[in-house]
């Protein structure tokens, strides 16, 4: 039987009613705890985090009836800008697999009016009940006329629609929670990337770009199937394999664990030198495969992001200086990217955002020091953990806004890889990154 | 042959929509009869009218609607929501070939009819089925939705979102479908909630059974 559909609240007003009822919320969160903290109670530290887990969970259940992008924008808040208290990253990183499905009737009726005909009449067989919902739209496995097997995403009726009203109204949430100047950047940003993320035809697009570069004797993609697809349906290949947590159920030996470490950690380290600067931005659990024939595979295209030039090329630059500490170009780079800014010189809070981007950069970095490097070492998860937690107390969002996508690609790859506790060669890619600072250096002096 | 009947019947219909939308001085029950190459004779054992031919179009469709939910595998199994919404969404898409003629005969045609169109009467039967084949609806809410006033109310309301759908807009009327998953997620909800059922055993217990011997004056006098 099917679950039970949750209501989709579509209209401005009534999504609105939500996000407010949300603040209140969080208001009356903050309320009680300063009561209590002015009553100087003990335990300030655990009521502060009761206060962040309160909050999280409240924005958490609002924002799960609210669906579509509201969902995805307090993800992309909390998970990729790294600002956010830990309660509401662990919160947000769950809400991704708990959103209630579409009921099967709505299903057959948007693939009607996308595809012309229902499910039984396009396809062999489609299964009604959807294998993931997340906060965009829907994944369903099918067979293709032909017998091949094939999955179907299907986007959640209006949830283009609202992205421009849930963005400001967001805004206005966060805003009591996150500081920084580029708060405003940032979710234009997440903005135009929820645009792209509900255009179906670019995701498409993207499946054909990464199968084309990517697709080899260690990374299998999907086949975009564009006859099957609109806007608002994708139809591709399916992808065997089991997910992240199911492979490590399995016990697989230290030789496969550094096996698809290797391939995962290789795969960004290309991406993030290669000239298109096109770099798959969605690393989570769910979106990669392990497969019996030894290959990854890697799904939902929907978001990748292609860096402009001019920031990749200073980060690549600001890679090279933290691993050489070269601390004079590291401070000129802190500027450029946004990171530090010349009217708070000499301040406390410019010299402790300068001290943590100095030491969070280390621990980023400390893989390209070592030829093996071991991301099973708890000591290195510790170290992580600490600056993690360190930037959710900044409250603020720091550098330029591209670094969401940049975050989002670190945080996800390295909590990858210590889930799997990889044992990672880093030769090449350090190579790889060398040879990339030479040419961008090179260029410059010419 | 009834399949035979029918087909002619549709085929009828098809033609006298296309004068009725095309050349309105052409819609006769001569000409809709001389299209099909058929006699005039033969029109009438169809239909007792042009009008009729018209009204056939809207019966027409919950007689394909049942056809085509027979091919749905495992409908049986789907909740009360999903066969509600299927059949908005499904007649919606039935109607769309001839949204134009819907657009120019729905409000006088049936929405705005004040003796029940036979069309309504299919809508109301269609409520029933769908109530009939549900055990989800609370026993108490049960008398209250499945009454022939009650789907009187549901056929109303149905229209009115035909209504809103005709006058729709967006791209695939995803503001139809998203009203329609509000709405019927709004009503299976009420209709399925155990609060009347808790209610009353709450009141029995407290009240009735007064196995805590609680003074209530007003109720007391109330029962007496």
């Amino acid at each position: 039987m099917a679950k039970k559909i949750e209501k989709f609240p579509s209209s401005k007003t009534e999504r609105s009613k939500i996000f407010a009822k949300t603040g209140l919320k969080v208001g009356s969160n903050y309320a009680r705890y300063y009561l209590n903290r002015s009553l100087k109670r003990n335990n300030l530290e655990e009521q502060k985090q009761k206060l962040h887990s309160d909050n999280a969970n409240d924005i958490y259940k609002e924002l799960t009836r609210l669906r579509g992008t509201a969902l995805k924008i307090a993800q992309s808040m909390s998970m990729d800008t790294g600002v956010l208290p830990d309660e509401f990253i662990d919160v947000m990183s769950n809400a991704q697999y708990r959103v209630p499905p579409m009921n099967r009737a709505l299903v057959r009726a948007i693939i009607k009016r996308e595809l012309n005909k229902y499910p039984e009449q396009i396809f062999k067989s489609f299964d009604l009940q959807s294998t993931a919902a997340a906060s965009l739209g829907q994944v369903h496995v099918a067979s293709l006329k032909n017998g091949q097997k094939a999955a179907v995403k299907i986007q959640y009726p209006n949830v283009r629609e609202t992205i421009s009203s849930d963005l400001a109204i967001a805004k206005v949430i966060f805003k009591r929670i996150v500081k920084g100047k580029n708060l405003d950047a940032y979710f234009k940003e997440i903005g135009a990337k929820l645009i792209e993320e509900t255009d179906y035809y670019n995701e498409g697009k993207q499946i054909d770009y990464f199968s084309e570069l990517y697709q080899s004797e260690q990374i299998i993609t999907p086949i975009y199937i564009p006859e099957s697809s609109t806007g608002k349906v994708l139809t591709m290949s399916f992808i065997e394999g089991v997910h992240l947590d199911q492979f490590l159920k399995q016990n697989p030996s230290k030789e496969e664990r550094d096996h698809y470490g290797q391939i995962i950690w290789d795969f960004f380290n290309v991406q993030i030198s290669h000239e298109s600067r096109t770099v798959y931005a969605d690393i989570h659990p769910g979106n990669f495969l392990f497969r019996k024939d030894t290959k990854l595979g890697i799904v939902d295209f929907g978001c990748v992001k292609t860096f402009p030039k001019d920031f990749l090329e200073k980060c690549i630059l600001l890679f090279g200086a933290q691993i050489s500490n070269d601390t004079e170009k590291i401070l000129k780079l802190y500027y450029e990217t946004e990171i530090l800014f010349k009217e708070q010189e000499g301040s406390k809070r410019q010299e402790d955002i300068y001290n943590f981007f100095q030491g969070f950069g280390k621990v980023v970095l400390e893989p390209f020091h070592r030829k093996i490097f071991d991301f099973g070492d708890p000591k290195f998860r510790e170290s992580l953990n600490f600056y993690f937690s360190e930037s959710s107390k900044l409250n603020e969002v720091r550098g330029s806004q591209h670094f969401i996508f940049l975050n989002k690609v670190l945080f996800g790859l390295f909590s990858f890889l210590m889930k799997l506790k990889a044992e990672i060669d880093t030769r090449k890619s350090r190579e790889i990154l060398d040879q990339a600072i030479k040419k961008i250096e090179s260029s410059a002096a010419a | 042959m009834p399949g035979e009947d029918q087909t002619l019947k549709r085929e009828l219909a098809k033609i006298a929509i296309d004068l009725y939308l095309n050349h309105l001085s052409d819609f006769e029950e001569n000409k809709i009869a001389e299209k099909l190459k058929i006699s005039e004779d033969q029109f009438y054992l169809f239909f007792k009218n042009k009008k009729q031919v018209l009204h056939y179009f809207y019966s027409d469709c919950i007689v394909q609607y049942r056809q085509m939910v027979r091919d749905i595998e495992g409908f049986e199994e789907a909740t009360l929501e999903e066969k509600i919404s299927n059949f908005i969404y499904m007649m919606f898409d039935i109607f769309q070939p001839n949204r134009k003629f819907m657009e120019k005969t729905f409000d006088s045609m049936i929405l705005l009819r004040i003796k029940a169109s036979p069309f309504q009467r299919e809508v109301e039967k269609v409520f029933k089925d769908i109530a009939d084949s549900d055990y989800s609806v609370s026993a108490i809410v049960k008398p209250v939705v499945t009454n022939p006033l009650a789907f009187e109310i549901f056929a109303r309301q149905f229209f009115l979102i035909i209504k809103f759908w005709l006058g729709d807009n967006s791209e695939n009327y995803q503001n139809t479908m998203a009203l329609v998953d509000k709405l019927v997620s709004f009503f299976a909800e009420a209709v399925q909630t155990r609060i009347p059922e808790k209610a009353l055993d709450l009141f029995k217990y407290v009240v009735i059974d007064n196995v805590h011997k609680i003074k209530i004056p007003f109720l007391d006098r109330f029962l007496k």
